[in-house]
């Protein structure tokens, strides 16, 4: 299982990466960060929407109700150009962290 | 005999008692837990398991309160952020105006009239810099790929920097002798301070701040 500092810190760019492709809802993007991670990042629930609504709050992303197929209310997210601007920042940053990391195991080995 | 709608409708009254803020986002985080005991329903479990399952997996009351709060608390100080700026624009602004007026009808602008200029300029700027950092902030920062400068690179910014400080002197002083003087400014004077003023900004920002350069 992954670390909860980890798991907090890379909340805001999987969101990001995660409506990139589309507009989704909290339930779903929580599926498919478990589905993705092979069930190793894990969030409480109920903690992903804090971090919704702040990023709503940033301006990165907006949100709208509608019915799901059910009959039943939704809530679903989609990015905004600020979003689109902060994923690329985010994506930069962990890139940069994954190379140096990669790197540094390289040189064990060698 | 349980009753599902009952037991959402306590889970309810707890998120409430705990301050969650209602239709948002318990409304949201209700269509999460329905979500989620269908799932488990279809895993097998009976409506009363599935249920359990399905608080405990979307948290505490009060932690999740707590995040919303953190979270309110980030876009409060945001939100009185751009107020202030707004007040500093307008503050800015009026302050301007007096000086503005009389510049534009004499030519000219008396003592007075001109401090509260440079004080509405002021405002203004920071204002500007107040804005600067809310957008900034709304971001995750840049990596930085520069390196500070070696030391033949600063002695020649600190340089440049005294040389267009000493520049600026040289227009503002003659303005600030004829206000002195006269307790007024006239129009090419106070062309004369803006330009002056600009020079010993610029002069200041390259000389005192750290400046950076890219790695190559």
């Amino acid at each position: 299982m992954i670390r909860k500092e980890l798991v907090a810190a890379s909340a805001e760019p999987l969101i990001l990466s995660l409506l990139s492709r589309g507009e989704s809802y909290g339930y779903a993007i929580i599926q498919e960060v478990k589905a993705r991670s092979d069930g190793k990042l894990q969030w409480t629930d109920g903690m992903l929407y804090p971090v919704l609504h702040r990023m709503e709050n940033k301006g990165w992303i907006k949100s709208r109700w509608a019915e799901s197929e059910t009959g039943r209310k939704r809530k679903y997210y989609s990015l905004k150009k600020d979003g689109k601007a902060a994923m690329a920042r985010h994506q930069e940053q962990w890139s940069l962290v994954h190379s140096v990391l990669a790197g540094l195991q390289k040189e064990q080995y060698v | 005999m349980f009753d599902l709608e009952q037991v959402i409708a306590d889970w309810q009254r707890e998120m409430l008692a705990a301050g969650i803020k209602t239709p948002v986002p318990l409304e949201e985080l209700e269509s999460h837990l329905r979500e989620e005991i269908q799932q488990q329903r279809k895993l097998g479990l009976d409506e009363r398991r599935a249920f359990e399952i399905s608080v405990q997996k979307i948290g505490q009351p009060e932690l999740l309160e707590n995040e919303f709060q953190k979270s309110e608390r980030a876009f409060m100080k945001t939100t009185t952020k751009i107020a202030a700026g707004i007040l500093g624009a307008l503050l800015g602004a009026a302050l301007m105006v007096p000086g503005s007026i009389q510049l534009h009808n004499e030519l000219a602008v008396a003592n007075g009239k001109l401090g509260l200029w440079l004080l509405g300029l002021v405002s203004l700027a920071w204002a500007f810099e107040l804005f600067r950092r809310i957008v900034r902030g709304q971001t995750p920062g840049k990596i930085s790929g520069k390196a500070p400068l070696t030391p033949q690179k600063q002695i020649l910014k600190i340089s440049a920097g005294v040389v267009v400080l000493l520049i600026g002197l040289a227009f503002v002083m003659p303005a600030v002798a004829q206000a002195r003087d006269e307790g007024m400014m006239k129009f090419d004077e106070v062309c004369f301070l803006m330009f002056g003023i600009a020079l010993l900004i610029a002069g200041g920002l390259v000389t005192f701040f750290p400046y950076t350069e890219h790695r190559a």
